[in-house]
């Protein structure tokens, strides 16, 4: 984590002398850090010190004492179905199955829209533009109509597929951008080897897409994590409530008090956090879509 | 281009290439299934009265688009849309942007910025909607200090309860939340550009702001309208966070078309006229999204000219 | 905070198998019982019937628990019946109903709905006729149940009705040397100098509009208030008289004596901590201060203000349970074989008692014995009862559309962007156009 991971161009390096030039840049660095931490931090601290330092004003900015009992009671309650670490382990199985599909299904999408272009290659692209458009709540009523009648509802499958429908379009997006930057020699010189397109997507392609292909995933696993739509409506099973189900029946909750609504959303947060930690290295390198306009 | 079809051409010959076909079809059957037969019902139930309950569906025909277009309420989901997705674009694609421009330097610690300045980005709605919500409770939040730090007020203000606060509030979150990953995207562009460019531009004379303008700002500017549509893509359906923290209130300055949307069909019960307000409200997004297309297409083309 | 222990939980503890073979036996469960001969996989075989009941009370404080005892007292009373936990969270169940109406059927056998989703669901037939239920109970339901009928017959069984009324910590009030309020403009008083801000606050209304609901649902007694009433018919009142005095009142105290900004959840928190006097309260919320307080004292100290306001009325809210026209006639059979074991006097007596609850549905339906150590309850009682059809009109039929006009011109009041007269006066604009949309 200390050692950068992508070479910085010479072009960036300051010279020693400038230094003081370069202190509007460490606090412009240090604002933003501030901006993006302090609420997690102030989340942080009011799950974890007793809820009467929370009700106060002004209130403390540092920890006046420490208390772990809110853990107690969102892991072990009786109610099973209102457990915090049931929720998670839910939608980690969610995220995951939703992860996997999307990823499958960004290749096709992705290796089909990059290459030569086809006769109804611009039509495909705007269907998938279309789709990432539409709002869930537009659509929540027919295909809980569909899926009822399907008999597939209060099942995590269902879910997963439906979530990847709507961040489908994006991830194709993004790998195709990834695809895109593949020189077409490396593809052609495959070719000419005798692989065949589809040997040469999974053999060439993918592997040098790595870092896109992480990418893809994250935006996956975030997308399924946050749902709560349709997380809410196809799932009628208490003991398949996803986590953000289960911290909105928290919310609502009238009783719910405000260190146990912190902790149970500090616990939903942590796990996509440290994924995302994981994998941080690699997104930038897959996210570069950019590089290739259009 | 002309390399590529050779290629292709190398690879498939004359004949017709039905490869993309073949990997296209299992997503267009897909997307087909999941979002547009059920987008064709909502169309077709615009069309319809359907007040569950009290009355059986009926064909009404564009008796939903007339009352809609008298609706000064959709007309002011349509300006708080519009609002919130400038507004959320500016922001949290500028901040993107600077924050990209700080990732990129080189200095200690830039990992660990990087991580931090991103962070959001993993942190789910939910979450998000208590922690602002906290911090910003006019009662005992903690922004009440800070505010009162700097700004010599003797009252907290109302925040989400005040009618000018409410939406650049809903803003600033939104923002908070999306900006790391435009600051990923534009990140990855920068570390794309060719130091070449910029050493020859130091040759010439340029003072860093101008490299910035006549050698950075080139390069990113395409990625910047492609996230100029996904950001105005992702704040059209940006509801969670919208619904959770105001509720559209106070008295509807938050109440997007999503937001309207939904209201009408969960808690008027009056499903065909949330389809008729999304409807609209897709065609309004689908002209904004073309026409950024446009504009990028002909950008293209002059850069390429 | 403990949640109050009930002896065994061995159903709860459902495993994923368990769900899969229930929904499995859900799809030929009917063709099960119609020819028992038939030979299922081993897993199938299975002579329960498995009902599944919707409500948000799992969730809910106290109640969640109660329900559980009773469930389980049932499955030991007998074994062809077993009764599964489904449902949402109060924040989404109603939403989620209605979807599931909506595309056609109700995915549940038995199903509890507020009083004005239930006429709804009950227009739309996804309710059935209860007599049955009702006779071989051999209860006398109140009259306050006739809402619930539908051609004279009873198409849901009230398992809870709460009344809306002023709940007060008492030591605070001793603290301050106040009493209880002796009218309006006293109990204004009363609540702003109980005020300190920002450690101790008055008085709490719902007002978020993050929280449409909940504000709109209180608001409704602050008419009541002074008498008034929301809706005459199909004619909405909102600018009548008692509505603009009673929001001007709701005004008043936010202004001088409320937490402002500080959502439901939080408030009770706070008046479970002492850091709040009053609290406009329905009956049942009392549950959250039994066990859950900050302040263990609260609960002993809670009682409900004797009404001082003109008419002496509080809103009263039944809340019914129904069997699903649209499920299997077996499992229909098996919910009202349910119903009929619940509504015996001595196991609602005990459901009634497990819920903290005091308005009872049926006649003798609350023990004296338990009444007596209700300490917070006598305000409640002494209020006369006002339905929510009479509050609402033909509006109780629309009561969320209701609200929807009227919360965004309550925000705008307490913002302080307009007077009390001009906003209702664009709702009750607004209530009109609805009122001629919805009963064309």
């Amino acid at each position: 984590m200390t050692t950068p991971t992508i070479p910085v161009p010479a072009r960036t390096l300051a010279s020693p002398f400038h230094w003081v030039r370069r202190i509007p840049m460490y606090i412009l660095v240090l604002l933003f850090c501030i901006v993006t931490a302090f609420p997690v931090y102030w989340m942080t601290l009011s799950v974890f010190q007793p809820i009467e330092y929370s009700l106060t004003y002004p209130p403390p900015l540092f920890p006046q004492a420490i208390s772990f009992d809110v853990f107690q009671e969102i892991f072990s309650g009786q109610d099973t179905a209102q457990r915090v670490d049931v929720w998670i382990f839910n939608s980690i199985i969610l995220a995951s199955m939703t992860t996997v599909i999307c990823l499958g299904l960004s290749i096709l999408g992705a290796f089909a829209l990059s290459g030569k272009r086809w006769r109804g290659q611009g039509m495909f692209g705007l269907l998938l533009l279309m789709t990432q458009m539409l709002p869930e709540a537009l659509i929540v009523i027919p295909l809980y109509a569909t899926i009822d009648k399907l008999k597939m509802k209060d099942s995590l499958l269902t879910l997963a597929l439906v979530d990847t429908a709507f961040v489908l379009p994006i991830c194709i997006w993004i790998l195709k951008n990834v695809f895109d930057t593949i020189p077409n020699e490396i593809r052609d010189a495959a070719l000419v080897d005798g692989c065949n397109r589809m040997k040469m997507l999974w053999k060439i392609m993918l592997p040098i897409s790595a870092p896109g292909l992480v990418a893809v995933g994250v935006v996956a696993f975030f997308h399924a994590w946050n749902e709560y739509l349709f997380a809410a409506s196809l799932i009628g099973n208490r003991h398949l409530y996803t986590a953000s189900v289960g911290l909105g029946s928290m919310i609502s909750m009238i009783d719910t008090p405000i260190d146990k609504l912190m902790a149970g959303g500090l616990m939903f947060s942590i796990f996509p956090v440290i994924f995302y930690l994981m994998v941080q290295r690699y997104i930038v390198a897959g996210l570069s879509a950019g590089a290739v306009k259009g | 281009m002309a390399a590529q079809a050779a290629i292709n051409k190398s690879a498939s010959g004359r004949r017709r290439d039905y490869l993309p076909y073949m990997l296209a079809l299992p997503i267009i059957l897909y997307e087909t299934i999941f979002i547009l037969i059920p987008i064709v019902q909502q169309l077709v139930s615009s069309f319809t009265s359907d007040m569950f309950g009290i009355s059986a569906v009926k064909w009404v025909g564009l008796a939903n688009y007339d009352r809609m277009l008298s609706d000064k309420y959709f007309w002011n989901s349509m300006r708080v849309t519009l609002s919130f997705m400038g507004g959320t674009v500016i922001v949290a694609v500028g901040a993107g942007l600077i924050a990209a421009l700080l990732m990129n330097q080189n200095f200690r610690g830039r990992s660990v910025a990087r991580a931090i300045m991103t962070l959001p980005w993993a942190f789910p709605d939910l979450p998000t909607v208590l922690i602002f919500m906290w911090i910003f409770n006019p009662s005992f939040g903690v922004m009440n200090l800070f505010v009162r730090w700097i700004l010599p007020i003797e009252q907290n203000p109302k925040w989400m309860m005040d009618i000018n606060l409410a939406l650049p509030l809903v803003i600033m979150i939104a923002a908070w939340k999306a900006f790391p990953f435009y600051g990923l995207v534009t990140l990855s562009v920068l570390q794309s550009i060719p130091s070449e460019l910029y050493e020859a531009a130091k040759v010439d004379g340029a003072t860093r702001l101008q490299s910035f303008r006549y050698v950075t700002l080139p390069e990113i500017i395409p990625t910047l309208m492609l996230m100029g549509v996904l950001a105005c893509i992702f704040a059209f359906r940006q509801f969670a966070l919208i619904f959770l923290f105001t509720g559209g209130g106070p008295a509807r300055t938050t109440e997007t078309l999503v937001v309207a949307v939904y209201k009408a069909a969960f808690n008027s019960f009056d499903f065909s006229y949330g389809a008729t307000i999304g409807m609209a409200g897709f065609v309004a997004v689908f002209a904004i999204t073309l026409l950024f297309a446009y504009l990028q297409r002909r950008q293209e083309a002059e850069a390429a000219s | 905070m403990t949640k109050p222990t009930d002896t065994k939980k061995t159903n709860k503890a459902l495993n994923r198998r368990d769900f899969l073979k229930m929904g499995a036996a859900a799809t030929v469960g009917a063709a099960s019982v119609a020819m028992p001969k038939i030979h299922f996989p081993v897993f199938l075989r299975q002579s329960k019937m498995e009902l599944n009941m919707l409500t948000w009370f799992w969730t809910e404080p106290g109640r969640g628990d109660a329900w559980r005892a009773m469930i389980q007292k049932f499955h030991e009373a007998q074994s062809d019946i077993h009764i599964n936990e489904a449902g949402y969270g109060e924040n989404d169940y109603f939403q989620q109903i209605l979807i599931q109406a909506k595309s056609g059927r109700i995915d549940g056998d038995l199903f509890t709905e507020t009083p004005d989703g239930f006429l709804r669901l009950m227009n739309a037939g996804h309710t059935v006729s209860l007599e049955d239920v009702v006779s071989k109970a051999g209860v006398t339901l109140s009259k306050a149940q006739d809402m619930l009928r539908k051609d004279g017959e009873v198409n849901g069984l009230d398992i809870v009705t709460v009344r809306f009324g002023l709940v007060y910590n008492k030591a605070m009030f001793e603290k301050a040397g106040v009493t209880e309020p002796t009218d309006l403009d006293n109990w204004l008083e009363i609540a702003t100098s109980l005020t300190d801000r920002p450690n101790q606050f008055g008085m709490y209304s719902p007002h978020l509009a993050s929280e449409p609901f909940s504000l709109w649902f209180m608001l409704q007694q602050w008419a009541v208030l002074y008498d008034g009433i929301w809706a005459d018919g199909k004619k909405p009142l909102l600018n009548s008289d008692a509505v603009i005095n009673g929001i001007k009142l709701y005004k008043a105290m936010y202004d001088n004596a409320m937490p402002q900004g500080t959502d439901v959840g939080t408030a009770n928190s706070m008046f479970g901590a002492s850091k709040i006097a009053q609290n406009m309260v329905v009956s049942a919320a009392v549950n959250i201060w039994k066990t859950g307080a900050e302040d263990p004292e609260v609960y002993g100290n809670l009682r409900s203000a004797a009404p001082f306001w003109p008419g002496g009325k509080g809103i009263t809210r039944i809340h019914p349970i129904c069997v699903n026209a649209n499920t299997e006639p077996e499992k229909q059979a098996a919910a009202k074989e349910f119903l009929s074991w619940l509504y015996q006097k001595e196991n609602y007596q005990q459901l009634l008692e497990g819920c903290l609850d005091v308005i009872p549905a049926i006649e003798g339906g609350i023990r004296p014995e338990y009444r007596e150590t209700l300490t917070w309850a006598d305000g409640y009682d002494a209020t006369t009862a006002i339905t929510v059809p009479e509050v609402l009109g033909d509006f109780v039929l629309f009561n969320d559309e209701l609200g929807q006009v009227v919360t965004p011109h309550i925000e705008e009041i307490l913002a302080g962007a307009k007077s009390v007269e001009d906003a209702m006066g664009e709702a009750q604009a607004e209530a009109e156009a609805l009122a001629e949309r919805v009963f064309a």
